[in-house]
């Protein structure tokens, strides 16, 4: 075996000053020789479930991928990821691997982690460029059943896809004109590019999974209806998309967006090409997001990227709390956002004339003791306001599931967060025939674990089905 | 894709368009809205129902010409089609069993409340109708409203039809007036600087007063919060709390600024 290369080998990205001005992606991924020799550098640990596979919410076969790879074999690498992975193509790209595969690989401890999310985007984009789809993942014997996947996004496209596989019938309704959920609508096209969700749904198709838009269960249809009218299953992946506003005066001033709808009028409306488009969106020189998780980033790169002089993220705590991955606020960074830490808006402030945004005001936060989610808590420092001028503010502190599937639907437990209740293990919720899975269940959280959600439980419900 | 059966120009600048819609339509209940895209390049953009067939699976939704969604509405013939279309979205209007019951319209709003007054008059209320236009060609629909009203009071900004006056002024004429019946409630559609006066006149008299916020929203299910409001002093989402309000609670200042968020035809800077 060649001597092991302790570091990672770099990947090329665009030039911030060339990057902010448009919206293709700018982590250009490995060419050929260096996924090669990267994927080389796996020690094909033996005991990989309790290492990286581990660190990974879905195990994926990253030591089969990699070997695969460096041995130039990518059929193989392709059908090792779809074996596990339903997404490999968006969590090569949108995982937060420093905090999980790659966190636990032992490579890291002498020198840095294999890149395991670029070598799976390889994987997945070489097969894409092909125009094929790996073959050989085990199908299951056509059941005759048929299930409701409500819900477009990680949870529902995994559901959706492993129980096509397993033999079912699956329609997939969505709310939306377009399939994805967060992906379609809330990630940024320069980190998670169209045709990359727009092929994870086309193959889904090929399993023959159909798709039902502009269909607001809750709304147009009820699940109960569902039930009792032909679908033997409902799994419930409706996300936790309804954000929260911070509750301070000043609220509802025009120039104040929610990070998803901000997100959502660029990346799924294409508002940055009105008028070809017919979406707008309008925009000042001076911005603020506040918030500091992975859609906080995005929405502030996005801000750059529409021509915003001065684009700034205000967080309450401190660099070290930050939920959002290093790498993209490092990524902020060097296209010039700033970072105002330990900073918390008090009221915004409108001009006297039209009751647009004109100004936000801050205090000064310390860190206390830790609160339950063992962060320190931060505590307001007297005397320490100060007004920041503005134009816009984009919201994006959290988000919550929204009421209307539950309200609509008999025997759900909810939680008081309005989450579903559902079994941790199999996605099985109180209702018999109704399984939930993804954000709704968990709340905010990641694309993996959705999909790993809606792994779950389609493995309980093929049981059941067959049971 | 849902297609067009019928484009209808109610009065200058209204219009009724009606589609192929069959869930929408079987789902429908006076006082909710739809969320439509015209084509792939189309904004998200919502619209009242005015009426549904559920037989035929059409509905009805009425819009004013005045930005480039509403221009290529405009511009569909029967067989055209648009894109998607997804609803019945809100709560229906809360159509409780009153003894009377005075519908306020004035302009788009003689469409779009009419469903909800015909539906106030099917569970047994007396309906007097207050139906406002600026000039007489914008009073339409008065045949349908005569049929289900016991009172139609038709007023006009310059006097050429009816009474002259605006529905607000010539609600506290009516409501002044000791031979007036008390209605038990208010229910208005029309422009908001119309609805927030007519809320002024009712205010006083602590006569209950339904409004319906039409607010520009995204999604319709709660994703984007660009419809939110101040009612009460806490905020509310029109497309998942209303978009009926009681309309001495609304904040109305704020829905006239936010109104103004996105004018059309303003350049993205």
């Amino acid at each position: 075996m060649a001597k092991l290369n302790p570091n990672r080998v770099p990947v090329a990205a665009r030039a911030p000053a060339l990057r902010v001005k448009d919206f293709d992606e700018y982590i250009l991924g490995y060419t050929e020789d260096e996924v090669r020799a990267e994927a080389s550098r796996c020690l094909q640990c033996p005991n990989a479930l309790e290492l990286c596979r581990r660190g990974c919410p879905i195990a994926n076969e990253i030591p089969g991928f990699m070997k695969a790879v460096a041995e130039g074999n990518w059929e193989e690498a392709a059908l090792k990821v779809h074996l596990r992975n339903n997404l490999g193509a968006v969590c090569g790209r949108v995982c937060d691997q420093s905090r999980q595969c790659e966190g636990s690989c032992v490579v890291g401890k002498r020198g840095t982690p294999l890149a395991i999310g670029l070598v799976e985007r390889y994987i997945m984009d070489w097969e894409r460029a092909q125009g094929r789809r790996a073959h050989g993942v085990p199908q299951g014997m056509p059941s005759n059943k048929r299930v409701a996947v409500v819900g477009a996004g990680p949870a529902g496209l995994a559901a959706a896809s492993d129980l096509a596989r397993l033999g079912h019938q699956v329609t997939v309704f969505e709310a939306l004109h377009v399939a994805g959920g967060v992906m379609a609508y809330g990630i940024p096209q320069f980190r998670l590019p169209r045709l990359v969700v727009e092929a994870e749904v086309g193959y889904m198709r090929s399993l023959g999974v159909e798709f039902c838009y502009d269909t607001v269960v809750g709304q147009t249809i009820a699940v109960d209806e569902l039930l009792a009218g032909g679908y033997h299953v409902v799994f419930l992946g409706v996300g936790a998309g309804v954000p929260v506003f911070l509750g301070v005066p000043g609220e509802t001033l025009s120039g104040i967006y929610s990070a998803n709808e901000f997100l959502a009028r660029i990346t799924m409306m294409q508002a940055h090409r009105y008028p070809e488009y017919d979406t707008s969106i309008y925009m000042g020189k001076k911005v603020a997001v506040i918030g500091a998780g992975n859609t906080a980033i995005d929405a502030a790169q996005t801000a750059l990227r529409l021509g915003v002089g001065e684009v700034s993220i205000v967080y309450r705590r401190s660099a070290e709390e930050m939920p959002a991955r290093k790498e993209e606020a490092e990524r902020a960074v060097e296209e010039g956002v700033n970072f105002h830490w330990l900073t918390n808006p008090l009221r915004f402030l409108g001009d006297d004339h039209h009751g647009r945004l004109a100004a936000m005001e801050c205090i000064q936060m310390a860190l206390g003791e830790p609160d339950q989610s063992g962060r320190r808590r931060p505590v307001p420092q007297p005397g320490s306001e100060f007004v920041m001028p503005l134009d816009n503010a984009i919201l994006a502190v959290s988000t919550i599931p929204g009421f209307l599937v539950p309200r609509t639907t008999g025997g759900l437990q909810v939680t008081r967060w309005g989450t579903i209740v559902a079994h941790g293990e199999t996605g099985a919720t109180d209702r018999r025939g109704v399984w939930a899975g993804g954000d709704v269940v968990s709340g905010p959280d990641t694309v993996v674990r959705a999909i790993r959600a809606g792994k779950r439980a389609a493995q309980d419900i093929d049981a059941y089905l067959r049971s | 894709m849902y297609r067009v059966v019928s484009n209808q120009l109610l009065a200058p600048g209204i219009r009724l368009l009606t589609v192929i819609a069959p869930q929408v339509a079987a789902k429908a209940q006076p006082g909710q809205f739809i969320i439509l895209r015209v084509d792939e390049k189309g904004e998200r953009a919502s619209f009242p129902l005015v009426d549904w067939d559920r037989s035929q699976g059409t509905v009805s939704f009425s819009f004013q010409e005045r930005d480039r969604t509403t221009a290529k509405l405009a511009a569909l013939t029967p067989g055209a089609s648009v894109l998607n279309l997804m609803g019945p979205l809100g709560h229906p209007s809360a159509i409780g069993q009153h003894g009377q019951v005075l519908a306020v319209a004035e302009g788009m709003g003689i469409a779009t409340l009419f469903g909800v007054a015909r539906a106030f008059r099917e569970v047994g209320s007396q309906v007097v109708a207050l139906l406002g236009a600026a000039h007489d060609d914008g009073l339409f629909w008065q045949g349908r409203w005569q049929a289900i009203s016991h009172q139609l009071v038709p007023v006009t900004e310059n006097g050429s039809s009816g009474r002259q006056g605006s529905v607000a002024q010539e609600l506290g004429k009516m409501l002044s007036s000791p031979e007036a019946g008390r209605p038990d409630v208010v229910v208005v559609r029309g422009s908001t600087p119309t609805m927030a006066e007519v809320c002024e006149v009712t205010r006083p008299l602590g006569i209950k007063t339904v409004v319906s916020i039409h607010s520009l929203m995204f999604d319709g299910f709660g994703i984007c919060g660009g419809c939110r409001i101040t009612v009460d002093g806490a905020v509310r989402l029109v497309c998942l709390d209303g978009p009926d309000f009681d309309g001495h609670k609304v904040d109305w200042e704020e829905i006239r600024r936010r109104e103004m968020a996105y004018p059309p035809g303003l350049p993205m800077s």
